[in-house]
C-alpha cells in the first residue's frame, strides 16, 4: 500500500500564522502603522519644515547642476525621515514643472513636444541612476540590475510604477525608456505588476521572449524554461527568432504560458497552483498533496541548508501544508511528528531517515 | 546612488498627490488647523521610512485610516481624554469614493498655480529656472551668458525651487504661519536686489 499519510495542512497552519505575524510586513491599519515605540507625534513647526525644505532644494538644485555631491547628499537625506520627505516634496514639485509652457512673459520659446519628452525621459533618468548634468548619454539606456541570494525577497519598483519582487536565489535586469520596457529574468522567478504604459513590457529570458500587458503575472525560470503565469491581463508569445513560422501564442488570466525550446504552449492553471505561487510573496510555502521529494526540492530553493533525503523510499510519501519558507523547522517537526521520519541536522544540512 | 529611491518614487506618485484631501481629513479629525498639519507632516514622515510600502494596494485609503489611527492614539494619550471626540473619530468614515475626480481637478488646479507661481517669483529665479528646467540648456551655457558663477546659479536655482514648493503647497496647508505668496516675493525681491 501506498504511504499516503498527508500532513494535515491544519495543523500547520496554526503554527505558521503565528510566526508570520512577526515577520511579515506589518500592514495591518490599526496595530502596525505607529510602528514600536513611535506613538508620539512630534511636533512638525512650520520653521523647521521650511529649514528642510530650503535644503532640499538646495541639494535638488546641485543635482540638477550636475555639483552635487551624491554621498554628502545621501548623508543628508539619511538624518531623518523629514530629511527624506523634505526631498520627496522638492523633487515632486520639480516634476510638477513637465508638461508646463514656459511663462510667456519669458523671450524663450516654449520647449516643443519631443524635446519635452525628451526631457521627461531625461529627468527620469536622473530620478534613477541619480546622475547630474550631462545625464542625457551616458546610461539613459543602460541596464539596471537586483538579485537576492537563498532565502532572500526583494520588492521594488521599476522606473514606470510597475512593482516587480523577487523571489529566492533570482537574477534580473530592467531597462525602461520612452520607447520600451523590457525586463530580463536571468535566473530564478520574479512577480510582476505591470502598469499600463504606452506600449507592453517585454520579458525576456534566455532564448525566451513575451510581451506583457498591465496586469500582474509570475515567471520562473526552470530547467532552461520560461514559464510565465497569467493572473491579470495578458501573456503573448514573441517570435523566437526572425522568421519563425511560430504566431504569436496568447495566454491571459489564469493560464500559464510555457516557452521552452519547442513550440510555446498555454495551460490552464488551477486555483491550488496559483496559491502556490502567490505564496511565496508572503514567506510562505505551500505543498499540497505533493511527493516528499518534490516538496523537498522547493523547500530547498529557500534554504542555505539543504533537507537531503537519505532513504529513497521515503521519497513518495505526500505531503500537504503551509510553513514559512526560510524557517523549516516547524516542517520538520511535522515530518518527525506525524510520518516517523527522523531529521537529523550534519554539518548545516538535515538528513531525513526513516525512524527506527 | 541614486536621487530618487524606489520609496520616494512611490510616495511622490501614490501618496503626495491626495495630500489637500489627506489634509482635509486630518482638519476634520483635529480641531486645531496646525494639529492637522502636524498629523499628516507625522503620517508622511511615516510612511516614507516604512518597509511595506510597496504591498499597500489602495495608498490612500491606507493613509486615511492612518491618519485616523494616529488621531486616536494621539487623544488616548491626553491627559483628559474627550470622550465626545472620540466618537467622533469613531464615526469618521474615509469619504472615498472619487480620488479619480480629485486628482483630475488637482491636475487642472496645478496648471494654473505652477503658471502663478513662476510669474510670481523673481526674474533671475526665474530666468534661471526656465532656463534649466524647460529648455534643458547646459549649466555651463546659461552661467556663461548671464555672466553668473556656477554657484550664484546653484542658489538662483534652489531659490526658484523653495518659491516654487511654497506656492503649490495645498490651500490650507500651514495656515496663517507663512507669509502669503505677495509679501514672500517683495521679501525675496529685497533678498536679492
Amino acid at each position: 500500500m501506498r504511504p499516503t499519510a498527508e500532513i494535515a495542512a491544519k495543523y500547520f497552519h496554526g503554527t505558521w500564522r503565528q510566526s508570520a505575524r512577526q515577520t511579515s510586513c506589518p500592514l495591518g491599519a490599526r496595530t502596525s502603522i505607529a510602528g514600536p515605540g513611535s506613538t508620539n507625534i512630534p511636533n512638525f513647526r512650520p520653521s523647521e519644515q521650511e529649514r528642510l525644505a530650503t535644503e532640499a532644494a538646495q541639494w535638488l538644485a546641485q543635482l540638477d547642476l550636475g555639483t552635487a555631491d551624491q554621498a554628502a547628499f545621501e548623508r543628508w537625506r539619511d538624518q531623518s525621515p523629514a530629511h527624506a520627505l523634505a526631498f520627496a516634496r522638492a523633487y515632486a514639485r520639480w516634476e510638477q514643472l513637465d508638461g508646463n509652457e514656459a511663462p510667456q512673459a519669458e523671450q524663450h520659446v516654449g520647449p516643443s513636444a519631443s524635446r519635452r519628452a525628451l526631457m521627461r525621459t531625461a529627468l527620469t533618468t536622473a530620478a534613477v541612476f541619480g546622475i547630474g548634468g550631462g545625464l542625457l548619454t551616458s546610461r539613459a539606456y543602460a541596464w539596471d540590475h537586483a538579485e537576492t541570494g537563498v532565502g532572500e525577497t526583494r520588492k521594488l519598483m521599476l522606473p514606470d510604477g510597475s512593482v516587480l519582487a523577487l523571489n529566492t536565489d533570482t537574477a534580473v535586469a530592467w531597462k525602461f525608456n520612452d520607447t520600451q520596457r523590457v525586463v530580463r529574468l536571468e535566473r530564478g522567478e520574479v512577480a510582476l505588476d505591470v502598469s499600463p504604459g504606452p506600449g507592453m513590457l517585454s520579458l525576456e529570458s534566455e532564448g525566451a521572449s513575451t510581451a506583457l500587458s498591465a496586469g500582474r503575472f509570475n515567471a520562473r525560470l526552470k530547467a532552461g524554461a520560461l514559464d510565465v503565469m497569467v493572473l491579470r491581463g495578458k501573456a503573448s508569445s514573441k517570435a523566437q527568432a526572425l522568421g519563425s513560422a511560430h504566431a504569436p501564442i496568447v495566454a491571459d488570466a489564469y493560464h500559464t504560458l510555457l516557452l521552452a525550446t519547442g513550440e510555446p504552449s498555454v495551460r490552464t492553471v488551477s486555483k491550488q497552483q496559483v496559491a502556490a505561487t502567490l505564496a511565496w510573496q508572503d514567506g510562505e510555502i505551500l505543498f499540497q498533496d505533493e511527493p516528499l521529494s518534490v516538496a523537498l526540492e522547493e523547500y530547498n530553493r529557500y534554504l542555505p541548508g539543504k533537507i537531503v533525503i537519505v532513504d529513497s523510499s521515503l521519497s513518495g510519501i505526500r505531503v500537504g501544508g503551509r510553513f514559512t519558507s526560510t524557517d523549516p523547522s516547524a516542517f520538520l517537526e511535522a515530518l518527525e511528528a506525524t510520518l516517523d521520519i527522523d531529521a537529523r541536522p550534519v554539518n548545516g544540512n538535515y538528513v531525513l531517515t526513516r525512524k527506527k | 546612488m541614486s536621487a530618487l529611491r524606489p520609496i520616494d518614487r512611490w510616495f511622490i506618485d501614490e501618496v503626495l498627490p491626495h495630500e489637500a484631501a489627506f489634509l482635509e481629513a486630518a482638519r476634520r479629525l483635529e480641531r486645531d488647523p496646525d494639529a492637522a498639519n502636524d498629523l499628516v507632516q507625522a503620517a508622511f514622515v511615516k510612511l516614507i521610512a516604512m518597509d511595506g510600502w510597496a504591498q499597500i494596494a489602495q495608498p490612500r485609503q491606507y493613509v486615511m485610516r492612518m491618519l485616523r489611527n494616529m488621531s486616536i492614539e494621539r487623544l488616548r494619550r491626553a491627559k483628559i481624554v474627550e470622550f465626545q471626540r472620540m466618537s467622533e473619530i469613531d464615526d469618521f468614515d474615509f469619504e472615498d469614493d472619487a480620488p479619480d475626480q480629485f486628482r483630475i481637478a488637482s491636475g487642472k488646479d496645478m496648471i494654473d498655480r505652477i503658471g502663478k507661481a513662476l510669474q510670481a517669483m523673481p526674474e533671475r529665479c526665474r530666468t534661471v529656472l526656465v532656463r534649466r528646467r524647460f529648455d534643458q540648456q547646459p549649466p555651463k551655457e546659461i552661467a556663461r551668458e548671464l555672466g553668473i558663477s556656477l554657484s550664484t546659479m546653484e542658489k538662483r536655482l534652489a531659490r526658484a525651487v523653495v518659491l516654487l514648493i511654497r506656492a503649490l503647497e495645498p490651500d490650507g496647508a500651514r495656515n496663517g504661519s507663512a507669509a502669503s505668496p505677495a509679501e514672500t516675493d517683495t521679501r525675496d525681491d529685497a533678498a536679492n536686489g
